[in-house]
């Protein structure tokens, strides 16, 4: 038998209508950069694939005391409660979850270094100020901002491993909310068993492939 | 700038408003459905949608050449009079009077003619199109050679469940509500989990290997042949969106608190 400690892994995928929430509730001129709108049905995949997750969390057994949560983009300050209870506000179902967890008495823990999750910000701005012009003129910045991002990534993601086993405390299960676009998991496999919490996360429609 | 800046795209949620050569009822992936049209239309109608498609790129590439030839009082005459004309092909497919596929040909002559006599290439049938027809091509493909997958590994998972003495690991996977006592997959697993990702590990010790090189191996080949996997779409421009926004609210909550580390443009 193994003596690697348990790991939940969430993979999160932000989705049209999340995104869309989010940033309605921001500077109106990106928000009306949002591209399209959510159908119900894709409410309803949303709504389902936190209920899913937020379930299947509730099945794992886990005592929230003894969890520990570590979340995508949530930088070390010493605000992370705050940071979540603004986005938990801008209806984000992953930050509502976190909170209700840490009500329950789960511990949120900053997770990613700030000044890299700038320099990700500052990627991110610049990809999106062409994102609008074409789709061509997205997939060109997509692809440049895919060379700049995989090194970037690949920082972020040694941060948060790194942090992950300096600050678990004994007792204690990680429970870890990750884009997908994160590989933590290649990192954190030789000190941890990981259990994936999976719900259905919704197909990939054509009209969503697409951006329709 | 015009409206007309605004090119034609498959991708654009307008585009049925400007030109719609093909339209798929995303729902329609979900089933059964797809596979079944496609082989009823193997059967009796072999390569009818790739000939359609053919013909009409053809029509766009060999229209310059053939409008040449008609003298230029002829063919002003013939754009002056076919003006307002529209030649209109419809192909459909319903599923109980609910369009699946459907194949809306829309022909303005004088335009073409027009286009002809400028020798500028139709804007219709334009290079970035028949890509995006691939794609969604690609994306049936996909979806059942998943599904095929799936089934293989469902159909393994079933003998292997039946013997009377069931390996450990497959044990661990019932238990852990992964397969059903039938082998049959947990709702949300993908082929990905299984073969490269999430629930590799485990179902390595019980899917026979071969199974897994040859799930990767067309994988593999549907990444090699259209250079399309899916994941370049989950980065959407609202994913990025998505992201900006919620990094501009937690570094916005640092910086409110003078804490940011550098200033960031927020």
């Amino acid at each position: 038998m193994s003596d690697a400690r348990a790991l939940i892994y969430v993979p999160v995928l932000h989705t049209q209508k999340e995104a869309g929430e989010i940033f309605l509730s921001l500077k109106g001129d990106e928000a009306e950069k949002h591209v399209g709108t959510s159908s119900d049905e894709q409410e309803k995949s949303v709504k389902e694939m936190w209920d899913g997750i937020h379930e299947k969390i509730q099945n794992a057994n886990i005592s929230c005391s003894t969890m520990r949560i570590y979340q995508d983009a949530m930088p070390v300050c010493g605000r992370e409660k705050e940071i979540a209870e603004k986005l938990a506000q801008k209806s984000s179902r992953n930050h509502q979850l976190i909170l209700e967890l840490v009500r329950k008495g789960a511990s949120l823990e900053g997770t990613e270094d700030p000044e890299l999750l700038i320099e990700e910000y500052d990627n991110l701005s610049q990809l999106i100020s062409k994102a609008f012009v074409s789709m061509q003129s997205y997939r060109d910045s997509l692809n440049e901002y895919k060379e700049k991002g995989a090194k970037l990534m690949m920082q972020r993601d040694a941060f948060i491993a790194a942090r992950i086993k300096s600050t678990l405390k004994e007792g204690e299960t990680p429970l870890v909310f990750m884009g997908v676009r994160h590989e933590l998991e290649k990192l954190l496999r030789g000190s941890f068993v990981i259990n994936y919490i999976i719900y259905r996360l919704p197909f990939k429609k054509v009209g969503d492939i697409y951006n329709v | 700038m015009s409206s007309r800046a605004q090119k034609p795209s498959l991708l654009s949620k307008k585009f049925s408003a400007q030109f719609s050569p093909i339209r798929i009822s995303a729902d329609m992936l979900e089933g059964d459905k797809p596979l079944a049209v496609y082989e009823f239309t193997n059967i009796f109608f072999p390569n009818l949608i790739p000939s359609i498609v053919t013909l009409l790129m053809d029509m766009e590439r060999h229209s310059q050449r053939l409008i040449a030839a008609i003298a230029p009082l002829k063919r002003e005459r013939l754009i002056s009079d076919l003006e307002g004309v529209t030649v209109e092909i419809r192909y459909l497919i319903k599923d109980k009077g609910k369009e699946l596929v459907a194949l809306p040909i829309n022909i303005c002559p004088a335009e073409v003619l027009r286009n002809a006599v400028l020798a500028k290439r139709g804007s219709r049938y334009t290079e970035k199109m028949q890509e995006e027809i691939n794609q969604i091509l690609t994306s049936f493909i996909t979806k059942e050679i998943r599904r095929r997958i799936k089934s293989m590994i469902e159909g393994t998972l079933k003998t292997l469940i039946a013997k009377p003495r069931m390996p450990a690991t497959l044990k661990k996977l019932l238990s852990l509500g992964l397969i059903d006592r039938e082998g049959r997959l947990d709702q949300g697993t993908t082929i990905e989990d299984l073969i490269s990702g999430k629930y590799a590990e485990l179902f390595k010790k019980v899917v026979p290997e071969e199974l897994i090189n040859e799930a990767m191996m067309l994988k593999e080949t549907i990444k090699a042949c259209y250079d399309w996997e899916g994941e370049d779409y989950l980065l959407s421009a609202n994913e990025a969106l998505a992201e900006k926004g919620i990094l501009e609210i937690a570094l916005g909550e640092i910086r409110g608190e003078g804490r940011a580390p550098k200033e960031a443009n927020l």
